[in-house]
């Protein structure tokens, strides 16, 4: 991988051995960019890890004498006092948001392992320095990771999903055990790709606590008091009694909420109402660090009544803000829950938190179907996000408003705090991507919650060739109608997803889920055929690579993989899940083929089925490399496809001074080529049976170009004949006549 | 007497029409659901009860008999295909 990202190794990174050979004094000081920030109530001293986490058998108070004073030793003790019994000294909590120097890229680090509801993940977001002027780069998270913990550190490991394309998915944090009594240490993280290729280091100071700070401003309706603070133990709830107000909600769920103070009092007349466009022209006349770029700085209004409230229903909340860059501002609505009363100040604190909950793109617990891409809903939650009324654990246990306060622990529910936390930046940021879009950090198998299938049609997808890609072997999916009761559908050809009425959304192994974008689209009018029942019309597509993400196959593991056709009568068939496991590297032979294949500019090399482009030279190498030098490798015959296509066709170059150069069908190139791509594969291994079809159809037309027709015809002939003796369904074989 | 139509969720951009025996009485586009309430917009008209009351957004269409509630709802499914037009519940919303 060659291009620039933070991932990769950078020039002048330190390539920094992540077993430290200093204190976490030493390598803090050395540091020097601490930068904690005070008044922060989710902070380390305020975790609550388990003992088991938090104590070190191996640290006493005599360690801790010699470690603060650096003077004091074991040895100075009393002799002879009587030998007292250790007392173990409770470490600061790993968890919490860590920042690298501002140079070049600067990471900004989650680290979540400990500490109060520990998630077992890690997230970051990396900003590109330059010069006076600071850019967001992208986001990364890694949603399952394995911690190891010994006496000095605590080692963090799992793989990541990130925003932009890399092969550095690996990441291993390293963090010192400091004692609750000193400065936290650095977290050092170190990228690497799934087959141990060392990437980039960052060394990150430790920033605070908090995963998250968002600056709160609150302006009040004069007529309104707004809401300061509740005791959960005022009615019976599911959690501690504890007092909450908004701030110390969300540093519960590790949001720093800082109130930035100096609330505007908004004078209304009397029985004033709003509407949602009154709202957000008060935000904008009010909200005084409000700017028209993302920022976690969000309005909150405490106001009296909105239009929506009627004699029978009342609007409690609403972020209202979906216009231009959203969920910067909400506002919560006191008419019918004012006042000192319990019910009534549980009502409001649930009403504030739950409205920025909107505003960090949260949707209802009933409505996350709704969600791009969507979830499944969550009635059940006992959430800041469900409505009380709409509770239902399921199972025939007792829901409603009752039951939901009786068990509600006055808390986001796991998933929502993996968003608030994780989320990739864009996607929790107010200004950031609009409400609803990216909402969880989670996502499921879309296609199956939202779409129903039908019948008379039946979609079956599978991997195209039948054995275990090893990484880097380009994945090429069979995509299979079969039609069951006369009626017109698609034509094969435009089964492809490049036409677009088939989609395939593939979930990896990392936990993400890409919805297949090709490299190009054929915009089409749709080409329809009347089908008897019974016809089956395959087709292979490549997908390993993606016009949105990348590669798509990069590591080792499990994908699933789903499509989805729209046929002409507005039906949506949604297939079976077809399973594919890419294994890893076998030898170092496999390993450097896979990072030839999935160079970026491979994938799109291969996407296009071979090019002379100038701007994809060193994929096209690739290629050229993998077909002649890795024989052996499963991605050779592939390389050896994609080269043997680009030849049997003209390719046209625009020179600088406009003039086009034709490189004309090298003949002699794409029949060695494909012959051998074709030969290689007649028996198990090599292409896939539609690829091959597809090679030999595509030579003859060719051969028929170049005025070739006994040449065309040859080829024709042969690869009708193998269809045939492989049984090919009938649309293929007939796709092969001349 | 005046009718609230709320129309609630899986609007998106759409131009929305609401019809009382078959005569427009409100009309707008850009309709978009706000998820932080389920409301997308609120349609005030009259109309006595025994009058048919129509909603059409894209292809869709759903109609209701005005009877004794003043407020009506009305929602699309998360598939797109089918506009449900009732009475609007009752309660909080936020």
């Amino acid at each position: 991988m060659t291009a620039i990202e933070p991932n990769a190794a950078l020039q002048g990174s330190t390539s920094l051995d992540l077993e430290p050979r200093t204190s976490p004094a030493d390598a803090e000081s050395s540091l020097g960019t601490q930068t904690g920030r005070e008044a922060d109530p989710s902070g380390p001293s305020f975790g609550s890890a388990t003992v088991a986490d938090r104590y070190a058998s191996d640290l006493t108070t005599a360690d801790l004498l010699g470690q603060t004073d650096g003077t004091a030793q074991r040895e100075a003790l009393a002799p002879g006092a009587p030998a007292a019994a250790p007392i173990p000294l409770p470490f600061r909590t790993t968890s919490g948001r860590y920042r690298s120097q501002a140079v070049g890229f600067q990471l900004e680090l989650r680290i979540d392992v400990d500490g109060r509801r520990p998630l077992r993940r890690l997230s970051g977001d990396y900003f590109n320095i330059s010069g006076g002027t600071v850019s967001y780069f992208g986001s990364w998270t890694v949603d399952a990771v394995t911690v190891t913990t010994n006496a000095t550190h605590v080692k963090i490991v799992g793989t990541a999903r990130t925003t932009w394309t890399t092969t550095f998915t690996v990441a291993t944090v390293t963090v010192p055990r400091t004692p609750i009594f000193q400065p936290a240490g650095p977290a050092t993280i170190r990228w690497s790709t799934p087959s141990g290729a060392i990437g980039a280091t960052y060394v990150c100071g430790w920033e605070a606590g908090a995963f998250r700070t968002v600056e709160l401003e609150q302006d009040c309706e004069s007529s309104v008091t707004p809401f300061a603070q509740y005791n959960t133990g005022a009615l019976p709830s599911g959690g501690p009694a504890r007092t909450l107000s908004i701030g110390t909600a969300y540093a519960e769920a590790g949001v720093q909420m800082v109130d930035t103070g100096g609330a505007n009092i908004i004078s209304t007349p009397s029985n004033h109402v709003w509407n949602n466009a009154s709202l957000h022209h008060a935000m904008e006349a009010h909200f005084s660090r409000r700017q028209e770029r993302p920022q976690f700085k969000v309005w909150l209004l405490h106001a009296q009544r909105h239009e929506f409230t009627t004699a029978t229903s009342t609007l409690l909340g609403i972020m209202f803000d979906q216009q231009g860059l959203q969920r910067q501002g909400c506002a919560t609505f006191y008419e019918r829950i004012a006042g000192n009363s319990p019910v009534n100040q549980r009502r409001q604190l649930y009403t504030n938190v739950h409205e920025l909950g909107h505003c960090l793109n949260l949707f209802h617990s009933f409505h996350k179907n709704r969600m791009d891409p969507p979830m499944p809903n969550r009635p059940g939650s006992l959430s800041w996000m469900n409505y009380p009324s709409m509770y239902d654990p399921g199972g025939g246990a007792p829901a409603g408003d009752g039951p939901f306060w009786a068990a509600f622990p006055f808390q986001f529910d796991d998933l929502e705090l993996a968003h608030l936390r994780h989320g990739f930046r864009n996607n929790v940021i107010m200004g950031g991507n609009p409400f609803g879009k990216g909402a969880a950090s989670q996502e499921g198998e879309e296609f199956a919650a939202l779409l129903s299938d039908t019948t008379g049609l039946k979609l079956r997808i599978s991997q195209a060739a039948g054995d275990m890609p090893v990484l880097g072997t380009p994945v090429v999916l069979e995509i299979d109608l079969t039609v069951e009761r006369p009626q017109q559908v698609h034509t094969r050809e435009q089964l492809h997803p490049k036409f677009g009425f088939v989609q395939v959304a593939i979930n990896r192994p990392r936990g993400d889920v890409v919805v297949h974008e090709p490299t190009v689209r054929h915009c089409a009018e749709p080409d329809l055929l009347a089908c008897d029942s019974g016809t089956r019309l395959p087709i292979s597509a490549y997908i390993g690579y993606d016009a949105t993400v990348g590669q798509v196959f990069e590591d080792p593991g499990t994908y699933r993989i789903r499509a989805v056709y729209a046929a002409p009568n507005g039906s949506l068939v949604v297939s079976n899940t077809a399973t594919i496991r890419v294994a890893a590297p076998r030898s170092t032979q496999d390993d450097r083929a896979a990072d030839l294949l999935l160079n970026n500019q491979t994938g799109m090399a291969f996407a296009l089925q071979g090019t002379d482009s100038p701007y994809l030279v060193q994929g096209t190498d690739a290629l050229r490399t993998v077909a002649d030098e890795y024989r052996e490798h499963p991605g050779a015959v592939y390389a050896r496809f994609a080269l043997g296509m680009n030849a049997a066709r003209s390719f046209s170059t625009v020179e600088p001074d406009g003039s086009v150069h034709v490189r004309e069908p090298d003949l002699g190139r794409a029949d060695s080529l494909l012959w051998d791509a074709i030969n290689m594969s007649r028996e198990d291994g090599g292409l896939d049976d539609l690829t091959v079809y597809q090679a030999g159809a595509y030579l003859a037309e060719a051969h028929a170009k170049a005025g070739d027709t006994d040449g065309a015809h040859g080829v024709r002939a042969e690869i009708r004949q193998l269809a045939q003796s492989k049984n090919a369904p009938e649309s293929v074989v007939h796709s092969l006549d001349e | 007497m005046e009718l609230a139509v709320e129309l609630g969720e899986g609007f998106a951009d759409d131009e929305v029409t609401v019809l009382v025996d078959g005569q427009e009485e409100w009309h707008r586009t850009g309709v978009t659901t706000n998820y932080s309430v389920g409301i997308a917009d609120v349609a005030r008209i009259s109309g006595e009860p025994g009058a048919l009351v129509e909603v059409r957004v894209r292809d869709l269409a759903g109609r209701r008999e005005v009877g004794e509630d003043a407020r009506l709802r009305a929602d699309i499914d998360v598939s797109g295909k089918k506009l449900a037009l009732g009475a609007a519940s009752q309660g909080d919303i936020f």
